[in-house]
């Protein structure tokens, strides 16, 4: 299989559409946001005070954040009323079991807000010392790791798409399928290979994403290294098992991927709300793989949780055998190929 | 010699359609096998059934003494084929395209690249071993997709039509390197609907039409086929009828007329040639021209099919 491997990835570091797909597509989208997050974060003009009613913490230990003024709430009810009315941003309630986060209605203040509890490092609220450690923290430059991962999440699940699909295509395209299959080769054995060849493209997405946020653009992700790990690992096995399944996909489908792969994750990233909270479907934007794969992510950058990122894990790996096994035996079966 | 590929009573269909009515036929090992018909004849579908490109509804495939339904994976083992269509990766190089397909055949280290380079410089293509295929020549993109199915040195190599579309040079040296193929001990099945190659290169030819054999044979079996007579026309005044008795009466001469020209009907394997010209030639006769009409591939085709190829 590692000659099938290593001709994917010359093929994909030879051919444009992929390596846009996979290496510039990402970069170029780090970069436009994060100049676009850069200067959209100008506390003054654009998000404007942020105004939080909090209950169950000692006052003395909240950081001081320039346009974040706390004040206390009587209860986490009343600060919720509160925010229902406009007279707040947001109601915070600071217990053992983390931070309850009750947002209003002006979204990019709830964006900054959720920034901020990221980096408030969620995780530890009983342990004083986390809240000295990242005392100097500001929203305005946080916003883009809000969006670096909704960002990540769109570009595993539409580069995975593309390039699943489009593998069988162009292969059929140039003729070379039937040149592969006609080998003695088991079928079921060219297929994997093929599904294992995404391996290097997926991590290199994932990677062209990360490293030039975090380098140039100061992002942040998880807060440990262990953590960003695991967020790589997922979003790393989530773009292969999309990869897989999309090339499962292409086996069927005649016409050029890119015409219908495209619209499609366009529109199941915007129905999980990846894009604009305002498409967001209750009950059924909440069990698309985007949304879940994007919320396991938040909950590990934002609140220190990695247990989703692991079913995200597990999942993904589970789809990914699934896929490919089911792939090989169909492709294996097919007379005409 | 042995028989290495024998196909028989194959039929396949598509739908309702039969491209391939229960043909059988026999390539010998080390022969080259011409596969001659129009378009659409089902030239290519019975290649790719051989191949096992495709699955066929009926009928029995051998190559090399093993069955292709049994033994597929030895049967694939042993075939090398040279599609109709171009079949490379375009961002791929010669070396990286011939290499990627040798290695499915198990082909790996030194042995992969001697064996890449071997055949790189089989078809001429030694000076471009790091040119991309998408930046070829037609010619050149049609060399390659020959050295890609013939790499692995397989025993059986089928070409469809590998000289489609070829400027001439091209073309001459897909000549020469199918000639060097069968010295070096492969079997050959060469499809094309081009005569003079098929007629250039190959020991024994089939001819099968809408998806039937029409007939097969060698060359010289095949025009016997359709007509076993030749004529021979000589550029002449009129001449006597003395003469005319003379040649008449000469050995296997079956016919003698004279329109403006003289006629001689004769077998295909007639020597008499000199004696008829020496009688003219004695009795004053002057000879302006001569020139004898065989039937050839293109005629006897047209008889046997009642088309013409392309
Ligand atoms: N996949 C297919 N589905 C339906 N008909 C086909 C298919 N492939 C070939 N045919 C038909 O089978 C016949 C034989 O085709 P082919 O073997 O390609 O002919 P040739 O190679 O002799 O030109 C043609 O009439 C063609 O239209
Ligand atoms: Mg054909």
């Amino acid at each position: 299989m590692i000659y099938i491997i290593k001709k994917q990835f010359l093929i994909l570091i030879r051919d444009k559409g992929s390596l846009f797909f996979t290496v510039l597509f990402p970069a170029l989208l780090v970069m436009i946001l994060g100049n676009m997050l850069d200067k959209l974060d100008n506390p003054d003009s654009v998000i404007g005070d942020i105004n939080l009613q909090y209950i169950g913490i000692n006052t003395k230990i909240l950081p001081k954040i320039d346009g974040v003024s706390f004040i206390e709430a009587s209860s986490f009810e009343a600060a919720k009323i509160a925010v229902e009315a406009d007279a707040a941003t947001a109601a915070v309630q600071f217990s053992e079991r983390g931070i309850e986060l009750y947002q209003g209605r002006d979204s990019i203040k709830n964006r900054a807000l959720e920034s901020v509890f990221r980096g408030i490092s969620i995780g530890a609220v009983n342990s004083e010392k986390t809240f000295v450690q990242t005392k100097n923290l500001g929203y305005n430059r946080t916003m883009l790791d809000y969006y670096a991962v909704t960002m990540i999440a769109m570009i595993v699940f539409m580069g995975g798409g593309v390039s699943g699909a489009s593998t069988v295509f162009e292969e059929r395209k140039n003729g070379t399928l039937s040149r592969t299959a006609m080998s003695p080769k088991s079928r079921a054995s060219l297929y994997f290979g093929t599904v294992l060849s995404f391996l290097p493209q997926s991590a290199l997405q994932v990677i062209c994403t990360m490293l030039p946020s975090i380098l140039i653009f100061n992002a942040h992700y998880a807060n440990t290294i262990a953590g960003n790990l695991l967020l790589f690992s997922m979003f790393f096995i989530v773009g292969i098992s999309t990869c897989s399944v999309f090339a499962l996909v292409g086996l069927f489908i005649k016409i050029n991927p890119t015409m219908v792969i495209m619209p499609a994750v366009w529109a199941l990233m915007f129905l999980s709300g990846s894009f604009a909270q305002d498409v967001y479907i209750t009950g059924f934007s909440d069990i698309l793989p985007p949304r879940l794969v994007q919320n396991a992510a938040f909950e590990l950058t934002i609140f220190g949780r990695y247990e989703k990122c692991v079913s995200a894990i597990i999942v993904s790996a589970f789809v990914l055998a699934l896929s490919s096994v089911l792939g090989a035996i169909i492709f294996s079966r097919k007379a005409k190929i | 010699m042995d028989n290495f590929v024998s196909v028989s009573k194959l039929t396949k269909r598509y739908g309702d359609f039969t491209a391939v009515d229960n043909l059988s036929f026999e390539v010998k090992e080390r022969e080259v096998f011409g596969f001659l018909g129009p378009n659409g004849a089902g030239k290519s579908t019975t290649l790719h059934v051989i191949c096992n490109l495709t699955g066929f509804d009926k009928g029995e495939i051998s190559v090399g003494g093993h069955d292709l339904r049994r033994e597929t994976r030895i049967v694939k083992s042993l075939i090398g084929l040279v599609p109709q269509e171009i079949a490379l990766y375009p961002t791929l190089s010669a070396y990286e395209n011939v290499a990627f397909f040798a290695s499915l055949y198990g082909l790996s280290g030194r042995a992969l690249k001697s064996a890449v380079l071997e055949a790189l410089e089989f078809v001429g293509l030694s000076d471009c071993v790091k040119k991309r295929a998408e930046k070829m020549s037609g010619g050149m993109q049609r060399r390659l997709n020959i050295a890609c199915g013939i790499a692995h040195k397989p025993k059986l190599i089928v070409m469809d039509e590998p000289t489609v579309g070829v400027d001439p040079q091209s073309r001459e040296q897909i000549m020469r390197s199918i000639r060097k193929l069968r010295e070096n001990g492969a079997t050959i099945i060469y499809t094309s609907h081009y005569m003079p190659e098929v007629q250039e290169i190959c020991d024994r030819i089939a001819i099968i039409d809408g998806g039937r054999l029409a007939a097969s044979g060698t060359e010289e079996e095949l025009l016997k086929m359709v007509t076993d007579v030749k004529t021979i026309t000589i550029d002449c005044p009129k001449i006597d009828e003395k003469i005319i008795n003379f040649i008449v009466d000469l050995p296997d001469v079956k016919r003698v007329k004279y329109q403006e020209k003289l006629k001689i009907e004769v077998p295909l394997r007639f020597t008499g040639i000199s004696t008829i010209l020496q009688a003219l030639v004695d009795n004053g006769v002057p000879v302006d021209n001569l020139k004898t009409d065989a039937p050839n591939l293109e005629t006897t085709f047209l008889a046997l099919t009642g088309k013409e190829l392309r």
